[in-house]
């Protein structure tokens, strides 16, 4: 099988916040490449997984200081990129979805016309073939009743479905990277499932890469081809995805996976994680 | 033979909850017994949060008998009645004001309450939650996940309630965290006889907590089933088994995807719907 | 005694609750030492005012003496400022001038703001019937056109410093109950404060130990950007001849005695009208950089 072309290539990216007087190294000398695969960040909140991929797109605050010896999507250089620059790729080539879509969705402008004005924007369509393809785009997402969501605005939609919205407004501009940033961390059991269900489905259909952030092991074991776990900053290992259990080394994976809660334990204390300060090394 | 049965610890009768016009929660009865612990799940929308905030006496938009320990509880509570029962919130950051300190924040319920000596009833309180001495002058936004939490759960049993109400008081915790959140939770449990009710969307947390396990749909209690009936799959509504489904492929063993790299096809979970919302309870 | 050391300002640890605030309020003074604009209205606010504390240890002239055979001289070395109709030294005047402005300043601030505060949080917290009726006592008051008001008080109450405080005041209060009753309104739905509720509080717990607090910031920066706006008014006033009666140095007043000569003795007017922009200047710049610093979280 021939190796993916490789979408995102990064090396030696590291970033600090200037923060009360010093600095706080987030990330330090991650590397990675992403072809039409599911990559997976896994990692605990501050690991730095979030502030990577937030660098790749120049969506930093100011106090941000990002370096990188290689940052390159489709073999252009991400780092001397201008602002104008990034902002042609965000949205249109490198989409990225959050965790609250209400956050990511307008509150005072219906679904249908926020995935049009992206289609407009993006896909160059014009206005009523816009509004057409943004129905279109809510039944691929398998909205029920696509043009009845249309007409709805951010707050009167289900979590569920206010996801899938994002996820129809991130693929107008035919993206060739998506990007799920907690996407569904703020969505019950069932739901996330059948949302990154969905991811998976465009990445095939579409021939994708996709890159989900996460904290959890289980969801990501099933709907990502390699995982990168990720803490303090660095990230310890990568793993294969194989369908059966993750095949984890290094001890803070091996760690994390021990202290889930699963359905068959006895109730007994759970196992904690004893945390290496080598981990941070 | 002729024992009296004791009192459940908590006993709603056909308790119904209300947001303006809509119905969250629709005609719920159930009891728990004094030490048990029940867990509540189901689909967002379901009416868990708001059950469970109305029984915490925070919403008042509900009608219907409520009881804890024999005693009958309205919509104005007494600090008598505050002392039966106590709540913690889902977002330990949003649930403590970022002006107070870890130390203002526990001797919040001992100032309400008039409880005397409190420089020792702070350091218990700290020490029961495994918290160091050092944090005790910090503010929120000082203090990790897991520590914020752990400041809710002392605020909230120092004033020695009976019965503890969790609000899915893990899911905004990484899962290390949230394993010793548990396990300290557990200890409570044991060490203070508390009774619980906790929600959660995470049928593993729930099922590692607590005894019995209750599935609400639409406002309505559907089922209630004994752990071990959950654990083996003995599961009526629909939702109940979409989310054993999903607890047991979490532990699948087959791959996702074939030998020659095109997907298997998913196992079908019985169909959700997942409809417009149309009620907020407060959860997404 | 622990020294006030930059580290025991700064730890992670505080261990006690005094420590914790002073931390914390040290935290925030470097934030403001940090924005140029809040440093630059700070400045301008605080020499004008450490000005008119030290003025009577300044090698000033009387600002009432008048001298006749001086009068309307332009600026020079002995009269910087130059002199105004009655020969009285401009400089002099102007500074003196700046007193009354900062007194009517100061009280109309701290009259209005702790009233408007707590009709505000009140109607924000409690919400109903007392919301309502509160709001709408608030739209009675800011209906008012506060220099005509203050004109009508003027002329009821008689000319003074206090009447004009007393009528700046009572129609300065309802923009602060408006903005903190929507933060109120907004607080009110915390979750912290629903766990206080949960607990036992009373509200007028949840008012003076929650909700106030929070919504203190807000008010303080609106009572930095309000300043300009109570400085025009009362030199508005004194323009009128309704301040405080001559021959104590008010700017408006000044700027009115200047009108008539303004073409040929242009010092009298400007530099008290100067004056009145630089004081009004330094306050918004105040505001502006307090309002980009609030925020209980940082």
């Amino acid at each position: 099988m021939t190796p993916p072309a490789a979408l995102l290539d990064v090396d030696g990216l590291s970033v600090r916040f200037a923060l009360d007087g010093g600095w706080v190294d987030a990330v330090r000398g991650v590397g990675f490449q992403l072809g039409r695969e599911r990559l997976a960040i896994v990692g605990e909140s501050g690991s730095g997984k979030s502030v990577t991929v937030r660098a790749l797109l120049g969506l930093l605050p100011r106090t941000a200081r990002v370096s990188a010896a290689r940052m390159r999507f489709q073999g252009q250089d991400l780092v001397s990129m201008s602002p104008r620059g990034l902002r042609a790729i965000r949205g249109r080539q490198i989409a990225m979805v959050v965790q609250d879509p209400r956050q990511g969705l307008d509150p005072v402008r219906t679904i249908g016309a926020q995935i049009a004005e992206m289609l407009i924007l993006h896909a160059r369509l014009g206005r009523r073939a816009a509004r057409a393809r943004a129905t279109d785009l809510l039944a691929e997402v398998h909205v029920r009743d696509p043009a009845r969501v249309a007409g709805l605005y951010p707050h009167q939609v289900s979590g569920g479905m206010g996801q899938r919205a994002m996820i129809a407004m991130m693929l107008a501009g035919s993206p060739r990277v998506l990007i799920a940033d907690e996407a569904t961390s703020a969505l019950d059991a069932v739901v996330q499932h059948r949302i990154l269900d969905l991811i998976d489905e465009q990445v095939d259909r579409r021939g994708m890469g996709a890159i989900l952030i996460s904290h959890d092991l289980d969801l990501v074991r099933r709907h990502a081809d390699r995982v990168l776990v990720m803490y303090a900053g660095r990230i310890l290992e990568e793993i294969v995805v194989t369908g059966g259990p993750l095949d984890a080394r290094h001890p803070y994976t091996m760690g994390l996976l021990a202290c889930r809660p699963i359905l068959s334990g006895n109730g007994a204390d759970l196992p904690t994680l004893k945390r290496d300060p080598a981990w941070a090394a | 033979m002729g024992r009296v049965s004791p009192v459940p610890a908590l006993a709603l009768a056909d308790f119904w909850v209300h947001h303006g016009s809509v119905a969250t929660v629709r005609g719920v009865s159930l009891t728990v017994p004094e030490a048990g612990s029940l867990g509540i799940v189901g689909e967002s929308g379901c009416g868990k949060s708001s059950l469970l905030k109305a029984v915490a006496g925070i919403t008042h938009g509900w009608s219907g008998g409520l009881r804890v320990f024999g005693r009958d509880l309205g919509k104005r509570r007494s600090r008598a009645d505050r002392r039966l029962l106590q709540i913690v919130f889902q977002d330990p950051m949003a649930a403590l004001n970022p002006a107070h300190t870890v130390d203002d924040a526990l001797c919040e319920p001992l100032a309400i309450h008039g409880l005397p000596d409190r420089e020792r009833r702070v350091r218990i309180a700290l020490d029961q939650v495994a918290l160091p001495r050092s944090v005790r002058f910090r503010f929120p936004h000082q203090l990790s996940g897991g520590q914020r939490q752990r400041v809710c759960i002392a605020r909230a049993l120092l004033i020695e309630p009976r019965v503890l109400l969790l609000d899915e008081p893990t899911s905004a915790l990484d899962v290390s965290v949230q394993a010793e959140v548990l396990n300290l939770l557990s200890m409570l449990r044991r060490e203070l006889g508390l009774t619980c009710v906790m929600v959660s969307h995470d049928l593993s947390v729930v099922t590692h907590m607590c005894e019995t396990i209750g599935v609400m749909e639409t406002g309505r209690v559907a089922e209630i089933l004994p752990r071990a009936d959950l654990v083996a799959g003995r599961i009526a509504t629909t939702y109940g088994r979409a989310l054993f489904a999903d607890s047991v492929l979490n532990g699948a063993r087959e791959p996702a995807r074939r030998a020659d790299g095109s997907p298997r096809a998913k196992p079908v979970s019985p169909e959700i719907s997942e409809n417009v919302s149309e009620f907020h309870d407060g959860s997404t | 005694m622990r020294a006030l050391t930059r580290s025991w300002l700064l730890t992670s640890e505080p261990e006690s609750a005094l420590q914790a605030r002073v931390g914390l309020l040290y935290r925030r003074l470097r934030r403001v030492r940090g924005n140029p604009i809040c440093m630059a209205g700070l400045i301008m606010v605080g020499s004008l005012v450490l000005l008119t504390i030290i003025l009577p240890l300044l090698p000033l002239a009387d600002p009432v003496s008048q001298a006749l055979e001086h009068r309307l001289q332009a600026p020079s070395f002995t009269h910087p400022f130059g002199t105004d109709t009655l020969g009285r030294d401009v400089l002099a005047r102007t500074l003196y001038g700046a007193r009354p402005t900062l007194v009517i300043v100061a009280f109309v601030l701290l009259a209005a703001v702790p009233v408007g505060v707590l009709i505000g949080a009140a109607a924000g917290l409690l919400g109903g019937v007392t919301d309502r009726v509160l709001m709408r006592l608030s739209d009675l008051f800011m209906a008012f056109p506060r220099l005509v008001l203050a004109i009508a008080v003027a002329a009821v109450l008689g000319q003074g410093m206090v009447t004009a405080m007393l009528a700046i005041a009572v129609t300065g209060w309802p923009p602060y109950a408006r903005i903190t009753r929507a933060e109120a309104a907004t607080w009110r739905r915390a979750e912290f404060v629903q766990a206080a509720e949960a607990l036992g509080a009373s509200k007028a717990r949840l008012l003076l130990r929650h909700v106030l607090p929070l919504c203190l910031p807000s008010a303080l920066v609106r009572a930095a950007l309000d300043a300009p706006g109570i400085v025009l008014i009362s030199a508005g006033l004194g323009f009128l001849g309704l301040g405080v009666p001559p021959p104590t140095p008010e700017w408006g007043a000044s700027v009115a005695d200047g009108r008539v000569v303004m073409f040929d003795a242009w010092w009298i007017t400007t530099f008290p009208g100067l004056f009145i922009l630089l004081l009004g200047l330094g306050f918004n710049l105040l505001g502006d950089g307090l309002r980009d610093l609030a925020d209980p979280r940082s």
